[in-house]
């Protein structure tokens, strides 16, 4: 009897808590879609990150454009186009393939929608629209592994490392931190934010995904 | 944050705020009047669906259901632009509308 009580407080507590994440986060996002801004606290010191600035954009650029140009004289660094071939040439993987995969469950999907959406607008028994509920969040779930897998093949690829030097750049422009009531860049150089402490980048990387890139 | 935004453009209070803007001068969403972030341009895209999507249910053309879960509003949503395959241009199937197009017959049906 304890027991059961002991559990089913566990269980409350649990849902209060997720409930509490579930608001904070709304807050968070409610904040941030006002101003574009995201203001924390970090290790007593507080921090902002900001929607990057036309100057910023600039200087994004001309580190872009540095970067484009290193990766490009790079040898060592392949385009997805070259992995893909030689994945094929090794018999490693046939990342064609995973595409077709791909798309072959984006079109059951699609094709699930009408019928789902048809039954919804037909008002159907809550055991049909279930049933389609399942059968479309089965084929996301494969979607998702199978991008996850092509994923990981070109992660090394030259465009998704210039993809993820943006993310950084732009983090590290975003970022600033409180000095005599201002707030200004928080860290002088891209080599000092990302030596900084690892929560700190986390943080900042996320916030900056979501209000210069929507994620 | 994603989610986050579905969640926030789905609220009464959110879709209230969002009508007042449309209708009453000098009522904002955001601090800047340009220059939107990608992050305002989906909360207003979310904005705008909800706001279509209550449309119909309060014109019973489907049922609160459809409010259950994600899957279920991007399923109706799906089903309702397929129907009308005259309103989506190739471009706007890819890329984030702002405005919904009206089908032409609700519109004859809604003018006054």
């Amino acid at each position: 009897m304890i027991e059961s009580k002991e559990l089913l407080r566990e269980e409350e507590a649990q849902k209060i808590a997720k409930d509490l994440n579930d608001n904070y986060n709304l807050e968070k996002a409610a904040s941030m879609i006002k101003d574009n801004k995201a203001l924390f606290q970090y290790k007593e010191t507080k921090y902002k990150v900001r929607m990057l600035n036309q100057q910023d954009k600039d200087e994004l650029d001309l580190f872009k454009r540095k970067k484009f140009g290193e990766l490009l004289q790079d040898k060592n660094i392949l385009f997805e186009k070259e992995i893909v071939k030689l994945y094929k040439e090794r018999n490693v993987a046939d990342v064609d393939e995973i595409d077709g995969e791909m798309k072959k469950f984006w079109q059951e999907i699609k094709d699930l929608r009408i019928k789902h959406g048809k039954a919804l607008e037909d008002k159907e028994p809550e055991s049909i629209l279930k049933n389609y509920d399942e059968q479309i969040t089965e084929c996301v779930e494969k979607i998702n592994g199978i991008a996850y897998q092509k994923s990981i093949l070109l992660e090394n690829s030259f465009e998704r490392t210039l993809e993820h030097f943006i993310v950084k750049m732009t983090s590290w422009l975003s970022l600033e931190k409180m000095e005599n009531e201002q707030y200004k860049r928080a860290f002088g150089s891209i080599e000092e934010f990302l030596t900084s402490d690892e929560e700190l980048i986390t943080t900042a990387v996320s916030f900056s995904l979501s209000i210069n890139h929507g994620v | 944050m994603g989610y986050s935004l579905r969640n926030l453009a789905k609220q009464v209070e959110h879709q209230n705020l969002f009508i007042a803007t449309k209708e009453i001068n000098g009522i904002k969403l955001f601090y800047n009047d340009s220059d939107f972030s990608r992050l305002q341009q989906l909360y207003l895209y979310y904005l705008y669906f909800y706001n279509d999507l209550y449309m119909d249910i309060s014109l019973k053309k489907v049922s609160e259901k459809v409010l259950d879960n994600f899957i279920r509003e991007d399923s109706y949503s799906y089903y309702k632009r397929q129907k009308n395959p005259e309103n989506i241009s190739k471009k706007e199937e890819n890329g984030i509308h702002l405005v919904f197009n009206k089908n032409k017959k609700n519109k004859n049906k809604g003018d006054k």
